[in-house]
């Protein structure tokens, strides 16, 4: 600026004066505070994310481990073992004794009555058979033995012929109790 | 900076925080929930895991400890079809009562579902009673278990008192489906 005359009414250079607002950086300071905790909080839950990625692959990496460590034959024999043992058991509960059924009719057979043709079937829970007597009395108390026994239900007589030499040749039917009549001794 | 560029700057940042928010924070917090949930099911499958392993250990050991009476249980219910024991075991047993043995027929059951297998054998024999009786004790004490469904005795002939019969004895033996 040109002096005149030594009186300098403008000053020679600008003196920037600031002015300081209440409240003038507020937005900023929370632009920033705002934008640190997301960059804290985003740089943490990274790592936190990488530490659990980490926990997990070695948690599959052991369970991939212990797949490896399986014995497969020693599991398949076990198994195996275990359902014989687990049938082994209804089987046996379920097994039949047919000695136990022939001593018993034997025991019950009448001396003068003697088996011809004999079907027994465990199925129907029925003997059938064909033998000779020598009277109908003795039939009849070879019925009565066999109703005596409690593993026998029932006796059916089906047929009484005469023979040519006198004695009587009969058909009967005994429907027996399984769990009783073919149970082991 | 004046305040106008100030307030610019704390609005950008703000965006910023916000952006970062969305696409950083928002997807990792999904993955670290997901992996809260999944991390303790992978724990307790591999404590199961290695507690099954070690009873799978222990009893491989028993097994293999107690190896004969594991042979002789597998015996009663095989495996297997085995078929060919079972006829030499009955023949065995036919020869050491006394019997003739006329006729084997064999036949399975189809059935693939149930957890046991039967084959159904059925015997045409010759002999005396005590032989038959014999021969149902020897098959009821013999380690695979058969059960014997149904005895026809048919008589042919006596000669000196003593009646010669025909016999045929139908039967079940089991074996373990083990594809089951």
């Amino acid at each position: 600026m040109v002096d005149r005359g030594g009186l300098q009414l403008l000053p020679e250079t600008r003196k920037k004066i600031d002015i300081i607002t209440p409240g003038e950086n507020r937005n900023l300071i929370i632009g920033s505070v705002v934008f640190a905790i997301a960059a804290v909080l985003a740089g943490a839950a990274y790592f936190y994310q990488n530490s659990l990625e980490n926990k997990m692959a070695s948690l599959d990496a052991d369970i991939a481990a212990l797949e490896q460590q399986r014995n497969k034959q020693a599991e398949q024999n076990i198994l195996v073992f275990n359902k014989q043992l687990s049938m082994l058991s209804k089987l046996l509960n379920e097994h039949v004794y047919w000695t136990t059924a022939f001593s018993k009719i034997e025991g019950l057979t009448q001396v003068r009555v003697s088996f011809g043709n004999l079907t027994a079937i465990l199925l129907e829970n029925k003997v059938n058979f064909e033998a000779v007597a020598d009277n109908y009395t003795t039939i009849a108390r070879q019925i009565a033995a066999f109703i005596s026994d409690e593993s026998i239900k029932d006796v059916s007589l089906s047929r009484i012929n005469t023979l040519t030499n006198g004695q009587l040749n009969f058909t009967m039917q005994i429907t027996f109790d399984k769990s009783k009549f073919l149970k082991a001794r | 900076m004046n305040m106008e560029n100030k307030n610019y700057l704390g609005t950008i940042l703000a965006g910023l925080a916000i952006i970062i928010f969305w696409v950083f924070i928002l997807p990792i917090w999904d993955r670290i929930s997901l992996l809260n949930e999944a991390i303790p099911e992978r724990e307790n499958m591999l404590s199961s895991t290695r507690e099954i392993l070690k009873k799978i250990d222990e009893l491989n050991t028993q097994y293999n400890e107690r190896s004969s009476d594991v042979a002789r249980i597998s015996s009663v219910v095989p495996n297997a079809k085995s078929s060919a024991e079972l006829v030499s075991t009955v023949e065995a047993i036919t020869q050491q009562t006394g019997l003739q043995l006329v006729e084997i027929i064999t036949s399975g059951s189809d059935d693939q579902q149930q957890e046991f297998q039967t084959i159904f054998i059925e015997l045409g024999l010759a002999g005396n009673y005590p032989s038959l009786t014999a021969f149902l004790e020897l098959l009821e004490k013999n380690l695979r278990i058969v059960d014997v469904s149904e005895i026809t005795i048919a008589q042919t002939s006596v000669l000196g008192g003593q009646a010669s019969l025909n016999f045929r004895v139908k039967a079940r033996a089991y074996y373990l489906n083990v594809n089951n």
